[in-house]
């Protein structure tokens, strides 16, 4: 099964490239999540790392009991 | 307009028990191989000795104990952070009850010595079909609970979540690629070189996702819970989140430094597992500094003590493992007890310590009621946190000192220590500070066992557990504009899926691809042929005990190892090894070239009673090789599968395996004679002789080996 799949990939020229085209892809992702991360308005950011605290549930510590 | 609804604590609360009770006796069974390393009486039976047990604990532990405990924490919060119950009620039990089968499945076929011999992935073709099953049934119920979510942004801990399933998915099909022989065997679907590169992608991987990445997303819900303050920085947790999947798929190769893999591959493992330091240490700062100005509580709050100590111990472990990464560390660390040190500062640490930090939170709140003993508690943390100090600093010590024996040199140049066994007995001292480690740790969690149960007693399960929230907002296809194209993928959860695919798989591609095109990478050896029958039923003995748990076949090119072992190994030795037995490992001596080092009738006493033949060794015995016959009625089918795999057989030797098996056992049997051995040739212990005699001894066929480059088929 596998033999089949490489017969026809092993076609493919320059593929020693791969390597080098996926790290200036991912290198392109991660600056544009950078930029990202820096525009964001604060207040939204805010409201979503406030989202695990806001089940109304109050402080939920078992100090708080004893 | 506010909804109403429930949240159902039950399946919560059986996973919880699970994570518990599988815990346990997963820890149990690895204080038991602890000892079997310095009292090999105990290697009792044929089912409960080391090679067998040692998977059942690493089994047990990830798949068990942390695997539950993933599974408890994000059926509790993954409800709660999208304000909507869990998706299909059905779907939560049937995965619960199947992931439990699958888990005494595995408990039950790894004694018997069914196994695929990849580590952490040992289970059979049967049992990893229902793995598949389950977690698809897991990812159907996380995506039907986050498509019908009242909360529109999905929390920075779903995405872990989310991007742990997707590549477990993959990890878990792609190095399960295997042909069944028989309905409890099957043989790997890639060979040698390939095959390791694959087992090390899936393998440190699995560490990845399977016990880093979702325990990220707990700790990035339980923490805040715990503290009862955001995380300190919801922008690092973004940053955190992507780089650490883009760059943890690429460092797999890094298991494999100094072996025959391609020179590349293992640089590429290298580079990327040193870039992991940086995601890695922005995710536990963050833990930690989202404590800023609670750091009084910590004090207090036994949940928050069990988190900063796994947060910490994640922060080591992960600054660890890129050191060990680098070449010249790695020349040291790797085949001692250094790694096995540094793996239990993340299990014990990392993922034992969140999972009972969960569980204090966790079991008061749905019995509501307070924890019955703080006291206990603290006791649990003191004696688990002086447990992982027994357990790994004897290890670390052990890991140095025979690193340093094995490559000692008198001034003549020759070996200081010849006799493996030497380096072996100096550091039994470090194996029983380990045990007494790993003792004190499971007393701990033993308090916790009682300690959870008395709670339960005095308290009183809220099953479904009522909320409120404001109907889910209608999408108005807008959110998109404005530029802010990351809170459109956000809130996008199949696209979110989509992406960390394309993510982990670029890198698995990357790495695996190139090695199974270009043929030049793995040069062929002409001298190297397919096992006869003989030796192929020996190596699948070889494998069904486990034997790759403590003997590696892969000779690294240092001259403390070639004066040690022979001429280091080649790629191109490895082609027709389905599955390939480097090993990870060497409690005992490497065995890639013991082939015609010892007569035969020294193997035949030695796997008998090794203790009694060899002065002080500590593997254990196999006298049911003597008892049990050769399974000749498998021989045909597996010459067949071979064949299909690419090895070499010819069509018409399917039918003619067994006679070549016997003739060949006769020889070995002829042979012990001479020497006094009295043996029926169907034994299965002269298919281990023939495969032990055969390894490594290809390249000595001829005088001069011709290695020759093959450009395409």
């Amino acid at each position: 099964m596998l033999s089949s799949i490489t017969k026809y990939l092993n076609a493919i020229n320059g593929i020693a490239l791969w390597p080098t085209i996926a790290f200036v892809f991912f290198f392109l992702f991660f600056l544009l999540m950078l930029w990202w991360v820096i525009t964001t308005p604060k207040a939204e950011l805010e409201h979503i790392a406030n989202v695990p605290l806001a089940d109304n549930e109050g402080s939920t510590n078992m100090n708080d009991r004893r | 307009m506010i909804e109403r609804f429930e949240y159902d604590n039950r399946p919560v609360r059986a996973y919880l028990w699970a994570t518990i009770t599988w815990g346990a006796i997963g820890m149990l069974v690895g204080l038991w191989a602890a000892l079997q390393l310095v009292l090999p009486q105990l290697n009792l039976w044929e089912w409960f000795s080391f090679g067998r047990l040692r998977p059942l604990h690493t089994n047990s532990v990830i798949f068990a104990f942390v695997g539950n405990g993933i599974f408890a924490g994000v059926y509790y919060s993954l409800p709660r952070l999208l304000k909507t119950p869990m998706w299909s009620r059905v779907l939560s039990w049937t995965q619960f009850w199947s992931w439990q089968a699958i888990i005494v499945s595995a408990a039950i076929t790894l004694p018997l010595g069914i196994t695929a011999s990849k580590e952490y992935a040992e289970l059979e073709w049967p049992i990893d079909i229902a793995i598949t099953i389950s977690w698809v049934l897991f990812g159907i119920n996380m995506f039907g609970t986050i498509l019908k979510r009242r909360e529109k942004h999905l929390y920075v801990a779903i995405w872990f979540y989310i991007a742990t399933w997707v590549t477990v998915a993959m990890l878990h099909i792609v190095n399960s690629y295997e042909i069944p022989v028989t309905l409890w065997k099957s043989y790997s679907g890639y060979a040698g070189v390939q095959d390791a590169l694959v087992q090390w992608w899936y393998g440190h991987n699995a560490v990845a996702f399977f016990l880093t990445t979702p325990y990220l997303g707990l700790m990035y819900y339980f923490v805040p819970k715990a503290a009862n303050r955001p995380v300190y920085s919801y922008k690092l947790s973004i940053i955190h989140f992507w780089a650490l999947i883009f760059i943890y798929i690429w460092a797999g190769p890094h298991h494999l430094l100094y072996s025959s893999l391609p020179e590349w591959a293992q640089t590429l493992g290298t580079v990327f597992s040193l870039m992991l330091i940086a995601p890695s240490w922005g995710g536990m700062l963050n833990g930690l500094l989202t404590l800023r100005g609670a750091w009084d509580r910590v004090r207090e709050d036994v949940v928050l003590k069990f988190m900063v100590v796994a947060l910490t111990c994640y922060g080591m472990a992960t600054l660890e493992g890129p050191l060990l990464s680098i070449k010249v560390f790695n020349a040291m660390s790797h085949f001692t007890d250094w790694t096995i040190a540094h793996v239990h500062v993340g299990a014990l640490g990392w993922n034992g310590f969140l999972t009972f930090g969960m569980i204090y939170y966790l079991v008061p709140k749905m019995f509501r009621t307070s924890i019955w003993s703080k006291k206990l508690a603290n006791a649990h943390f003191w004696i688990g946190t002086l447990g992982i100090v027994f357990y790994t600093i004897p290890l670390y010590f052990a890991g140095f000192t025979q690193s340093l024996m094995w490559k000692q040199f008198t001034p003549d140049g020759y070996l200081v220590y010849k006799n493996f066994l030497d380096t072996v007995l100096q550091i039994q001292y470090a194996y029983w500070l380990r045990a007494l480690g790993g003792t004190l740790y499971i007393t701990g969690l033993f308090f916790m066992v009682y300690n959870v149960h008395r709670t339960v007693r005095q308290g009183n399960f809220l099953a479904l557990e009522p909320a409120e929230a404001p109907a889910a907002e209608k999408s108005t296809g807008k959110e998109s504009t404005g530029g802010y194209w990351h809170r459109w993928i956000e809130r996008r959860p199949i696209q979110m899926l989509v992406f960390s695919l394309i993510a982990v798989a670029i890198g698995g591609l990357v790495e695996m691809i190139p090695t199974f095109l270009i043929q030049s990478n793995v040069p062929t050896i002409s001298s190297v042929k397919p096992y006869t029958p003989l030796e192929l039923q020996g190596r699948d003995i070889y494998v069904s005990e486990g034997c790759y748990n403590c003997h590696s076949q892969m000779i690294r090119p240092f001259r403390s190892e070639t004066e040690r072992y022979g001429e280091y190994s080649k790629a191109g030795e490895f082609v027709y090894d389905h599955p390939f037995q480097w090993g990870s490992k060497r409690t005992g001596p490497d065995l890639a070239r013991v082939g015609g080092k010892y007569q035969d009738s020294w193997h035949f006493y030695h796997m008998l009673d090794p203790g009694k033949f060899v002065k002080g060794s500590i593997m254990p015995p196999y006298p049911h090789m003597f008892e049990k016959d050769i399974d000749l009625e498998s021989t045909p089918r597996k010459i067949e599968v071979m064949r299909q795999l690419g090895v070499p057989y010819d069509e018409s030797f399917i039918a003619t395996a067994n006679d070549s098996l016997l003739a060949q056992a006769g020889r070995i049997a002829d042979n012990l004679a001479k020497g006094g051995i009295e043996v029926d040739k169907q034994k299965e212990i002269i298919a281990v002789i023939a495969y032990l005699q055969r390894l490594g001894t290809d390249i000595k066929v001829k005088p001069a080996a011709t290695t020759t480059t093959t450009t395409g088929n």
